[in-house]
């Protein structure tokens, strides 16, 4: 039975293969509806520790084709007033012009250039991010956390990368202190793909 | 003869731990949890209320001590509602368990940058012992002529050990736990 079934599937996997690959690009919402999604930054405070906070605001999207990585494309808005370290007054100044100025400067944008992704769902995604009102090319090393079904009939991919920024670069002139030139960013999105 | 001098002076007077407290006045410090969301990607939160101290003596590991108490309420994961699902008795039943203490009862340098920390974690009224991955962090003045000393410190939880029962599936078993900690040395007469 078995060995009269094989050429019945070979035949059928053939004729599947036989059909041209088409481009299956699917897009994604970033699911901050229900924060599944986080975008944090690290600074060191003086060399000794870090000081450890996240945007509460922001909105996006990718669009990612499973059979070709390469045409992935990203796109985040980050509100920058919505910058939380977990010290109110820290926060405030983080607002001010000595540092993000979000009057003049309400909002951040990151819009993917390029992305390559290896084995393991490792990647490098490229892109040019707006802060601050100046735009850079940014390298981020990414990982595709995972991808399926959720309970709710719905199909999520997320993914998680970093990144590290210099002040400075950014026009962003107040000085830390050595230690505290750069900044780090951590990103975790998780997205729910559309109909 | 000047070692011996030293070191003779040094076993006179027994060695004695410096107190730091936690810098929260200017919040140089944080708790943060991780746990994955169904496999997909993350679910980060913190908690942003907390307090304690830790004794640190250098050379003398055994002297070193952290005691740290967290407000479990200040739960926060960027998202009311399910901050609101933390609390209840689903999770954390902050109504019935305020509070979570970690008393440490061992440390030990592991290297020159690295240790392991152990102690007791009441949670959700359960203790337990755990062990903490420590990195130390730099020490030193800062500009307001205060003393200043960090670590870092990281460990893995799994939900069902502190009676939190609630399934999230099976990526979500365990929460990994990022500690951030910037002490403030105090004055001798602690």
């Amino acid at each position: 039975m078995k060995q009269r079934l094989m050429p019945l599937l070979l035949a059928a996997s053939l004729a599947l293969a036989a059909v041209p690959a088409r481009a299956e690009l699917e897009h994604y919402v970033i699911d901050t509806k229900n924060a599944h999604a986080f975008i944090q930054f690290k600074i060191s405070h003086l060399g000794y520790s870090w000081v450890i906070g996240r945007f509460n605001t922001f909105a996006g999207g990718f669009s990612y084709d499973p059979r070709n990585p390469a045409a992935s494309k990203v796109d985040v808005s980050i509100d920058t007033a919505s910058i939380d370290s977990n010290h109110a007054e820290r926060d405030k100044h983080l607002r001010s012009d000595d540092f993000l100025d979000v009057g003049k400067y309400p909002k951040a944008s990151f819009v993917s250039t390029g992305y390559s992704e290896g084995a393991g769902g490792q990647g490098q995604l490229k892109g040019e991010l707006t802060l601050h009102g100046v735009t850079r090319p940014v390298v981020i090393e990414t990982r595709m956390i995972g991808h399926g079904k959720d309970p709710w009939g719905g199909y999520r991919r997320g993914f998680e990368g970093t990144t590290t920024l210099k002040l400075k670069d950014y026009g962003i002139k107040k000085d830390l202190g050595p230690a505290s030139q750069e900044v780090e960013l951590f990103l975790s999105i998780e997205g729910v793909r559309q109909p | 003869m000047n070692t011996s001098a030293t070191s003779a002076a040094t076993e006179g007077a027994p060695p004695k731990a410096e107190r730091y407290e936690i810098d929260i006045g200017n919040m140089h410090a944080s708790i943060q949890f991780k746990i994955s969301h169904l496999g997909f990607g993350w679910m980060i939160g913190r908690f942003n209320r907390f307090s304690g101290f830790f004794d640190y003596a250098e050379g003398h590991p055994e002297l070193d001590r952290v005691s740290v108490t967290i407000e479990t309420g200040s739960i926060d994961t960027n998202h009311p509602e399910r901050d609101k699902h933390l609390r209840s008795k689903d999770f954390l039943a902050v109504e019935d368990y305020p509070e979570a203490h970690f008393v440490s009862t061992r440390y030990e340098e592991t290297g020159e940058d690295s240790a392991i920390l152990e102690g007791n974690l009441t949670l959700r009224g359960v203790t337990r012992l755990v062990r903490i991955e420590v990195l130390k962090l730099g020490h030193g003045k800062d500009p307001w002529d205060a003393y200043r000393r960090a670590f870092m410190g990281s460990t893995r939880l799994a939900l069902k050990d502190f009676g939190i029962e609630y399934d999230l599936g099976p990526a979500a078993r365990e929460v990994d736990l990022y500690l951030n900690i910037e002490g403030i040395r105090q004055a001798e007469a602690w």
